[in-house]
């Protein structure tokens, strides 16, 4: 970690959160078709690993996807513009908050389909072993998506291919309304990676240090044609599944529920040296300058064309 | 495969059709092309081939017994094979007509069949439909040969060039109801069609006559005229009087197309172009030779189809397209020295002109001196459902001005 | 010209395309087969195949183009369509095989959900250029879950193309064809026409996917007929131009999306349509092409729409069953009868 990176990643926390916040109160406006799940809370995870990432690098995401669009570098002005379903949208408005994707930046997805992206990153793992190109694939997703079938699949398959591939499990301790520790047969995500011959590591998801530096060994071992690494990242949504989930599977006990990561890695930053308090304020100030000047852009961009409903489908 | 032989559809009126004579008995073998049985209906009785070669298995109708177009008459196919299918399955019809013909009353029965004919959902492809629009052809009148008896593009096509298939809806069954249905028992066919014919006629009209004399002096001059200008240059021309008056009446059926018409099933059609029926005497009959299209013919190509179809009548060479389809009749008894009679309309027309034998009488003239008047009797049956006197007067006056100033003839 | 079966045709094709581009890849359970085996190896480091395919029809590409290109993966749909459409997303020209349609269960989300519609989620940005090579059809006794005929389910996603070859030569340009396409395309191969013969030119070629081939012109009924069934339509048109009934022939060639303007213009002509699919008789091609003619040509039909389909039942195991189940000539001699009754 160095100063440059830190101030990145407070940089990208705060726009994820003043994203996702804005986008919450729109949402509550009724300017946002269908759903969107928030990914307040799980800040540190998406920055921790993208701290790493170039372009050229891919990621696959989630149903909460925003935090790792912003993270890997998608255009915010036509992340909050394909959110509320506008033509200048990273998907020309035809695929919403959860098929946010910017294939050109690395991110092939969010995805509608939980666990749908075990093998989408798997294969294009695939693609970089078999181009012998010098990048790495990342794949995120949820403590509900670990008990998916292709989780063994995908897992199994990265592994046996040696593929560079790193499993990132966001383990918000909730898979919709379901505890993790009902749904799984292990207590943890992690202890199910030696099975599939790779290091499996649980670490503390709401500190951005800690995910940083699991990230950097797995990138190194993927790079050397070792394999894959599944990085379990204990950590916690601050909101529901979905905006409007009454949240009554949640308790004042819940692990994780009153840390703050942004505040933490604030402080942290700081006591450290790479930040300085003037510094901190001017990034969140920025922050949520460049989130309203998305919203701005979004609600000024028109609807889709009629006509872009039967655009794209073939290439 | 069996293959079923029908009762085919010799002209456009025609419903049903007599067997005459067996040509080949059950079991013979036959070639396609083979003359199978002959068939009679009213002016015309025609040999019947096979469709197809095989065996001839059954005679579905006897000799002697009619069937209406379209019932099966045979049925060939290989030795042995099994028929009852196909005669059960396709002779519904058939059986209709024996119970027709052997009820000299016809029963409610038959009206009610014919009602659950017409009352049913006629099966149409919509290629067909979409045909028969174009072409206003009404699919009623029209029998279906496809899948489930659905009319198809065929049967649209063979309605097209032969008329319709059926003539009788339920709409209007005067006829049926009125006209017994064994007239003409006994005779030999071409009389039994006449008998039927004449009766139908008589029972679905209201005939009324009227008659008027046209002073023929200059048509006669005119006729002379014409042939001595075309001596030697036209001598297949005869340029009868017959023809004059057919050119007449084709004007003057112009001029009043009112009488160019048809009535039939309810339904009063005027026609716009001229079929001529030409009434011909043969020594065991009559028929209607028909001159199609009449009012695009001159004069001399009048005089050439009138020649030509009462030849092929005597020689008996007449297709069935050519005996029926006229809208309109002429018959001339000037040959026997007749003056006036009273015609009987042609099935379904609504005028017959007839022609009496040419009259001499003497005449004063203008200047006062005393001159041969030469004049032809005519005799105009109209069918006063559709039409009153003074509309046939009218156009029985237009013909004897045709006739008194021939030379209008030639506009 | 020469004569190759139709399994050969594919694997020449396959061969061709790897050969011709390094970024195209074989991919799938046993596509070589002995993955590991250290006696598999040759002396000069080729790889033998344990498999070449369970068919045997991929024989040979791995000790060609190594494991690298030619991938084994573990019995696992789901896992490496999955992938397929992740290297496929990034770049590489995958060819994932299905052994039998009849696993799609197992792999229908990664074609459907992922593959198909990225492109269109992400605003026209991802290319998924992937062929999905399938097994379909009965014949061959293998029962109700390696037997059926599921292409025309392919064909009910939109970006997905599907094709299904009925000749060898047909077989070569479409999977060359298929390997070009920047989409995903299914390639549907009928096990039991693997050996029949057919000329097949050497060079490369393709056969453009969308467009049917009329391979019998008539006038009175058109028969439109998919893969195995194009040679029963044609044992058809013979047996009815016996009958003086000129049938038309019609091979459908593309599945998905299909070539509404031969179809329609041959119905047009003929004004009477069968369609011969080994589907299950219910929401299959046929009854799609159906629906569109009635709809679009409805003015020209001149007899109802026919479709020879199989039951509505699992593919039977039993050798007479299975015949009974598959559309042959004679079920659409008995259908055709209705629409001829007035031609003959």
């Amino acid at each position: 970690m160095n100063k440059e990176k830190a101030l990145w990643i407070y940089e990208k926390m705060n726009e994820i959160r003043y994203f996702e916040e804005h986008v919450r109160v729109i949402f509550g406006k009724g300017e946002i078709p269908g759903f969107v799940h928030l990914y307040v809370g799980e800040e540190a995870v998406a920055t921790g690993v993208m701290a790493h990432l170039t372009d050229a690098d891919y990621i696959t995401s989630t149903h909460r996807g925003h935090g790792h669009a912003i993270a890997k570098g998608c255009d915010i002005n036509r992340m909050m513009a394909e959110i509320m379903g506008r033509k200048d949208g990273l998907g020309r408005g035809k695929g919403g908050s959860m098929h946010v994707a910017d294939v050109e930046k690395g991110m092939l997805g969010a995805n509608g389909i939980v666990g749908g992206g075990f093998g989408i990153a798997a294969g294009a793992a695939l693609t970089i072993k078999t181009l012998q190109q010098d990048r790495v694939a990342v794949c995120f997703f949820g403590d509900g998506a670990s008990n998916e079938g292709v989780f063994h699949e995908g897992l199994n398959l990265a592994s046996i291919l040696k593929l560079p591939v790193i499993f990132i499990c966001e383990n918000n301790q909730f898979g919709e309304g379901t505890p993790f520790s009902y749904a799984s047969a292990s207590e943890t995500v992690a202890e199910r990676a030696p099975m599939y011959n790779m290091p499996g590591i649980r670490i503390d998801g709401m500190n951005v240090m800690e995910v940083y530096e699991a990230t950097e060994k797995a990138i190194e071992r993927a790079k050397a044609g070792e394999g894959p690494s599944l990085i379990e990242c204990d950590t916690y949504r601050k909101y529901g599944h979905f905006e409007g989930d009454e949240q009554k599977y949640k308790s004042e006990s819940d692990r994780n529920k009153d840390r703050d990561p942004i505040v933490e890695f604030r402080e942290k930053g700081i006591e450290a040296g790479w930040i300085t308090e003037e510094e901190a304020d001017a990034i969140e100030k920025a922050a949520e300058n460049t989130v309203k000047e998305a919203v701005e852009f979004a609600e000024n961009s028109p609807l889709p064309d009629i006509d872009s409903l039967y655009e794209d489908v073939f290439a | 495969m069996a293959e079923n032989i029908v009762m085919p559809k010799l002209g456009m009126t025609m419903t049903e059709g007599t067997v005459e004579e067996w040509l080949k008995e059950e079991g013979d073998q036959v070639e396609k092309g083979d003359g199978i049985f002959t068939i009679s209906s009213e002016k015309l009785t025609q040999e019947v081939e096979a469709t197809s070669s095989g065996t001839l298995l059954k005679q579905v109708i006897a000799a002697g017994d009619t069937a209406t177009v379209g019932a099966t008459i045979a049925i060939i196919g290989e030795e042995g094979e099994d028929v009852k299918e196909k005669v059960s399955m396709e002779d519904a019809p058939e059986e209709m007509s024996e119970q027709k013909e052997n009820d000299s009353v016809p029963s409610p029965k038959i009206v009610e069949d014919h009602q659950e004919v017409s009352g049913e959902r006629i099966f149409i492809t919509p290629l067909a439909r979409k045909m028969a629009k174009e072409k206003e052809l009404d699919i009623n009148r029209i029998k279906g040969t496809g899948g489930n008896n659905r009319i198809t593009k065929q049967d649209i096509i063979r309605v097209e060039q032969y008329g319709y298939d059926i003539e009788i809806s339920m709409k209007e069954d005067v006829t049926e109801r009125v006209v017994p249905s064994n007239i003409g028992a006994g005779l030999p066919s071409m009389r039994k069609a006449i008998a039927q014919n004449m009766m139908k006629s008589l029972h679905s009209t209201a005939q009324l006559t009227l008659h008027r004399k046209a002073r023929a002096n200059e048509l006669i001059a005119f006729q002379q005229e014409l042939r001595e200008l075309l001596q030697g240059e036209a001598e297949d021309l005869k340029l009868t009087i017959t023809t004059f008056i057919t050119k007449a009446v084709v004007l003057a059926l112009k001029d009043f197309p009112k009488i160019n018409a048809t009535y039939q099933n309810g339904e009063l059609l005027e026609h716009e172009d001229v079929h001529v029926g030409i009434a011909t005497s043969l020594s065991d009959g009559l028929l209607v030779p028909v001159i199609e299209n009449a009012q695009y013919k001159s004069i001399g190509e009048l005089d050439k189809a009138i020649r030509d179809v009462s030849w092929k009548a005597r020689q008996g060479e007449l297709t069935s397209n050519l005996l029926s389809g006229s809208t309109f009749t002429i018959t001339n008894m000037g040959a026997t020295g007749i003056e006036y009679f009273t015609p009987i309309l042609n099935v379904n027309e609504v005028g017959i002109l007839g022609v009496g034998a040419f009259q001499e009488s003497l005449i004063l003239s203008q200047e006062g001196q005393v001159e041969k008047q030469q004049s032809i009797p005519f005799s105009l049956t109209f069918d006063h459902q559709v039409l009153d006197g003074a509309d046939a007067a009218e156009f029985l006056t237009l013909i004897v001005r045709y006739i008194e100033k021939p030379s209008l003839l030639l506009i | 010209m020469r004569e190759l079966t139709f399994m050969n045709a594919i694997r020449e094709a396959m061969d061709m395309a790897m050969d011709k581009d390094g970024k195209v890849i074989l991919i799938g359970t046993d596509v070589a087969g002995g993955a590991d085996v250290d006696h598999l190896v040759q002396d000069d480091g080729r790889h033998d195949d344990a498999f070449g395919g369970v068919f045997g029809l991929s024989k040979g590409l791995v000790g060609k183009y190594g494991r690298e290109r030619v991938i084994d993966t573990p019995i696992a749909e789901h896992g490496y369509f999955s992938a397929a459409v992740g290297a496929a997303a990034t770049g590489l020209r995958p060819i994932a095989e299905l052994m039998f349609n009849d696993f799609i269960g197992f792999a229908l989300d990664p074609i459907f959900n992922q593959g198909a519609k990225m492109r269109y989620m992400f605003g026209g940005k991802a290319k998924i250029p992937m062929t999905v090579r399938t097994v379909h059809g009965a014949g061959v006794g293998a029962a109700a879950q390696h037997s059926q005929t599921l292409y025309g389910m392919f064909g009910a996603f939109p970006g997905i193309k599907v094709v299904v070859p009925s000749n060898p030569y047909d077989a070569k340009g479409l999977m060359l064809a298929a390997i070009e396409e920047d989409n995903v395309v299914v390639f549907s191969e009928d096990k039991a026409i693997y050996g029949i013969k057919g000329e097949v030119p050497e060079e490369y070629y393709t056969v453009e996917i969308g467009k049917a081939n009329i391979v019998r012109e008539g006038e009175d009924i058109t028969i439109v007929a998919i893969g195995k069934m194009v040679q029963v339509a044609l044992e058809v048109a013979d047996r009815l131009d016996s009958d003086n009934v000129s049938v038309e022939v019609v091979d459908l060639r593309t599945v998905a999306p299909w070539d509404q303007s031969t179809v329609l213009q041959s119905v047009q002509k003929t004004g009477r349509l069968i369609l011969i699919d080994e589907s299950n008789p219910h929401n299959n091609t046929a009854t799609d092409i159906a629906s569109v003619v009635a709809d679009k040509a409805f003015d020209y039909l001149d007899g109802p729409i026919k479709t020879v389909c199989a039951p509505n039942v699992p593919v039977p195991f039993a050798t007479n069953l299975e015949q009974a189940y598959i559309p042959n000539a004679d079920k659409v001699l008995r259908v055709a009868e209705e629409l001829i009754f007035d031609l003959k």
